[in-house]
């Protein structure tokens, strides 16, 4: 009994301490699943499906929303069977109000995305990672410039009446969000978007200004020289090649006279600053109806750009009073960037020109407050800014203002320090020329418009209904005396400090030429006969093929454009390969087996590079391994010979490619065509000769021979390791990575060919993000495209990677430019945003 | 109460709560509080919390991945680094909600068995 007695005692301790427990358990465990756990999203929240990620499985329904916009009349929309919307406005307000209502419904994640990147302020969403990418942006004065932009912007009550339209359709979208209908990415990391702001439709543009303007090599160039010398200098980084199929041939400015003094720093040390390897490139052009076979003027356009998901284009058509445009749309910007309405089509590529220049800066003293300029000291000004890091603490740095731009790059304790000249700093409205663009009636249309047009420098192409086709070299280009911003600059001394800018009109174009085509693909917009200045990186290949072709092509037709676009031809291969090949010797060989069928491969191979085959793959590692022994003069001072083969397979791009990079970061490696001179012309040039091996003399030859052999050791481990890789579209492995480089959320590796030095310029992480052929006809434009996306940035929708195989076969849709009357044709569905009254409230 | 009662009582009320409410975790009171008030001494409260909330979930969550041919819960079981396999996706659902359900309901009914124990 005293047992029992005891043991009900404790019974009842243990009832206190159940419910307690439970209690706290329960407690705890809701919290343990309603906050993220490193990379674990919070699991409670983001799996229950109710609320949860479950949700964006489910297509919005727009009814669901309609009650928040806030239209000045009744608006309609089509939204075509890939999920384009076509907005059909009664004004301006409603049409890019509904734009951007419409987008940020698609894109919202990404809109904050890109302009939290561009305003450097990532580490608010992802954490520490991010600190160093958001210092550097505030340094390089993204935020500053955009808020310049934006002030442009505000003088002009067209530019500012759009912008607030799309800004308040942005707002109305994130107004409407409840738990459920938050984006995909939000639920994964735990956050909820903020306001849309007219500020970010400026960040995205300057966003976008960056990623086309990293062609500046003021400092590898002057690292260059250093080592060098300038006459070695200039034989390995000539003034790039202007007599191979410029942009705009033989264009004169008779009265314009260049200063030929030249002006920059030999000497010194500087901050680092990684020079941007050139990734991005573009090819646009469009074809007289002389030339093509329903007489109508054919556009293409193919923007080459970082491959990503949710898709960088917005395919959208917007419908109102003086307008009826097609075309891809950047998320964030109102307006369509690149696209055709029924009488004019237009299209991009970047212009690849440096218009960034680096001043070094003396300060008089530790406090950084002057600075040297001729034989006075000028005063800084500073601006404060403000890093959040999510969960942490706030981060602040003074960046210091120069009149030339902010110091972008420092080092205290060589006392070095880099103010950036950037015309994207410059007050201008881009945004206006996609404006006058889109609602352009013919060639004096599109002439004023691209006016507006100041940072990214871009060939802009143009064909019309009347059969007229142009092109235009774009942008805001400083008047440089010969070399000017070539190097790094001394700040101190006026001479430099130039002001004077390029006056438009002697901006390269082309009207009507007799050739009957214009075009551009990154290559020089001139030949000698311009008379400016100017320095960058230019292409030397793709710009060639697209000539020769359209040159040859004498009965154009959209189908041989597409072809055009999708053409793996390699010009460098073809070009290189005969001279390299030349310079084998079979007998030579050690590793006979592969070496021969390498070599047999090589024979065989028409250039093309296909995905299906492996010479492209042998040719690609032979030039990768050939200008690394070739450009040793480059390369990091800890390469060993010995060690060589170790070292590549060490190192993997960003890709995961196996890739030998063994170039001081300093420095970058000539271009192709230096090498490809080199091979033509010097074969036993002294450049040849490897600095490692003092006691013997390297010719072309031994480069080839060794490249070679190196190469074949390369792919007997490919070989051997995983049969199938040599072939080319899997060893180039081109993957549309999402944003956040979350695989789960990323394409597979795509089996693709293509190569950059051709039209169908794919690389692994880089290609046509968005191919478009427009054919002018008369009775309305025919117009064709494809992006390696789709319309939804939704990972949960059949739309987010909707296009992906079509892009990879080199497929296009057709592309619908809708009339009012296909409203009540019954082919389509309609959908109809009411006029609302008294709602106003709910704009944020 | 039967299990079988204090289930459906758990599954209708915290289905109607989350539709109309934005918090997930509502689940959690609502197994708390059915337990605790109907709540009987039969070692059975966790499974009412379990069952009342995992079948829901995994219902609703079947119904959403069959109509959108698993092209979400196939994209969320790779970045959990699961297999594609079937309703893998469903089912860790139904289980997650589930144990904080059952969980819950089972804290409910101890709370509730000490009280009938104390009075």
């Amino acid at each position: 009994m005293g047992n029992l007695r005891s043991v009900s005692n404790s019974c009842a301790k243990m009832n206190l301490l159940k419910p307690i427990l439970g209690v706290f358990g329960t407690i705890g465990i809701v919290l343990l699943l309603n906050f993220r756990i490193g990379q674990l999203p919070p699991l409670g929240k983001f799996l229950n499906p109710f609320h949860g990620v479950w949700q964006n499985a489910i297509e919005d329904s727009l009814v669901n929303s309609m009650p928040q916009v806030t239209l000045k009349n009744e608006t309609k929309v089509i939204f075509d069977e890939r999920h384009v919307p076509h907005i059909f406005a009664q004004n301006d307000h409603d049409l890019y109000y509904l734009q951007g209502y419409l987008t940020a419904r698609d894109r919202l994640w990404q809109m904050e995305l890109q302009t939290h990147a561009a305003a450097g302020r990532l580490s608010e969403i992802i954490g520490d990672k991010t600190i160093a990418f958001d210092l550097e942006q505030r340094r390089i004065g993204m935020v500053w410039a955009a808020e310049k932009a934006l002030a442009e912007v505000w003088k002009d009550s067209t530019s500012k009446a759009t912008i607030e339209a799309y800004t308040a359709g942005v707002n109305a979208y994130i107004a409407s969000i409840d738990e459920k209908r938050l984006p995909f990415e939000y639920k994964l990391l735990n956050y909820k978007p903020e306001p849309w702001t007219p500020l970010k439709c400026s960040l995205l543009m300057k966003h976008m200004a960056k990623m086309l303007t990293g062609s500046e090599r003021d400092k590898a160039n002057t690292e260059a020289l250093k080592l060098l010398g300038p006459e070695l200098f200039s034989i390995i980084f000539p003034e790039q090649n202007r007599l191979e199929d410029p942009i705009v041939p033989n264009f004169k400015l008779d009265s314009v006279k260049v200063d030929q003094s030249q002006a920059y720093l030999n000497g010194g040390s500087w901050p680092t600053i990684n020079p941007q390897p050139s990734y991005v490139g573009s090819n646009n052009w469009a074809v007289s109806g002389k030339r093509t076979a329903s007489g109508s003027a054919i556009l293409c356009n193919d923007p080459h750009l970082q491959l990503g998901l949710p898709s960088i284009w917005y395919e959208v058509q917007l419908n109102g009073p003086g307008i009826n445009c097609y075309g891809v749309s950047l998320p964030g910007a109102p307006g369509i960037v690149i696209g055709f309405n029924e009488q004019i089509a237009w299209g991009v590529t970047n212009a690849g020109r440096d218009v960034k220049d680096y001043f070094s800066i003396a300060f008089k003293d530790k406090s950084h407050k002057q600075y040297r300029y001729g034989n006075q000291w000028k005063n800084v000004s500073t601006r404060i800014e403000e890093v959040k890091v999510r969960n942490g603490k706030t981060i602040s740095d003074t960046v210091i203002y120069t009149h030339y731009g902010p110091i972008a790059y420092q080092n205290d304790s060589t006392n070095s320090y880099l103010a950036l000249r950037w015309t994207a700093h410059e007050a201008s409205n881009e945004l206006r020329t996609f404006h006058g663009l889109n609602r352009g009636r013919g060639y004096s249309d599109f002439e004023e418009a691209i006016g507006y047009f100041s940072c990214p420098g871009q060939n802009f192409v143009y064909a019309d209904v009347d059969n007229n086709i142009a092109i235009w070299q774009q942008g805001t280009f400083m008047d440089k005396p010969n070399q000017h911003g070539k190097f790094i600059l001394d700040g101190a001394n006026p001479a430099n400090d130039i002001t004077a800018y390029i006056p438009r009109q002697h901006n390269p174009h082309m009207i009507n030429p007799e050739r009957g085509f214009v075009s551009s693909a990154n290559q020089a917009p001139t030949d000698t006969s311009y008379p400016y200045y100017y320095t960058g990186v230019f292409e030397e290949f793709r710009n060639r093929t697209i000539n020769d072709y359209l040159r040859k092509d004498s009965l154009t037709t959209v189908k041989s454009m597409m072809a055009l676009q999708n053409s793996n031809f390699n010009l460098l291969a073809k070009e290189a390969l005969p001279l390299m090949m030349a310079l084998l010797d079979t007998n030579d060989f050690q590793n006979k087996k592969v070496e021969m069928m390498a070599a047999g491969a090589l024979l065989d191979w028409d250039y093309n590079n296909d995905r299906g085959i492996i010479s492209p793959t042998i040719f690609e590692i032979w030039w990768d391994e050939f200008n690394n022994l070739l450009w040793d003069e480059f390369n990091d001072k800890k390469w060993d010979q010995a060690k060589y083969y170790q070292y590549s397979w060490e190192e993997f791009d960003e890709s995961g490619k196996a890739y030998i990079d063994l170039r001081d970061s300093r420095y970058v490696y000539p271009m192709p065509m230096v090498t490809l001179n080199l091979l033509r012309n010097s074969p036993n040039s002294k450049l040849f000769d490897h600095r490692f091996t003092p006691n013997k003399k390297e010719s072309a030859r031994d480069i080839a021979y060794d490249s070679f052999y190196w190469m074949a050791m390369k792919l007997s481990d490919i070989i051997t390791y995983n049969f199938d890789r040599p072939q080319w579209g899997h060893y180039q492995g081109t993957r549309v990575d999402h944003l956040m480089r979350l695989e789960a959320l990323s394409s597979p590796k795509l089996f693709v060919g293509g190569s950059k030095y051709a039209p169908n310029a794919t690389t692994a992480t880089h290609g046509p993000s968005w191919r478009m052929v427009v054919q002018m006809d008369a009775d309305g434009p025919k117009g064709y495209g494809v992006f390696p996306g789709g319309q939804s940035g939704n990972p949960g929708s059949k739309y987010y990677m909707h296009s992906v195989m079509h892009w990879i076969k080199g497929e296009y849709h057709p592309l619908h430019l809708l009339k009012t009357k296909d409203l009540t044709s019954g082919k389509w569905t309609v959908v109809t945003f009411p006029k609302a009254t008294g709602l106003a409230s709910l704009q944020q | 109460m039967n299990i079988l009662y204090r289930i459906l009582i758990i599954g209708t009320i915290a289905t109607f709560g989350q539709l109309l409410l934005p918090w997930w975790w509502i689940v959690a009171i609502v197994a708390f509080l059915v337990e605790l008030v109907f709540g009987k001494v039969d070692k059975l409260g966790f499974f009412s919390g379990f069952y009342g909330i995992a079948i829901p979930w995994m219902v609703l969550a079947f119904y959403i991945d069959y109509h959108n041919g698993s092209v979400l819960s196939n994209r969320v079981l790779d970045l959990f680094k699961l297999p594609r396999f079937g309703f893998v996706l469903v089912l860790v659902t139904g289980l997650l909600g589930g144990i904080v359900g059952g969980i819950s309901s089972l804290a409910g009914s101890w709370v509730n068995a000490y009280l009938k124990h104390d009075r």
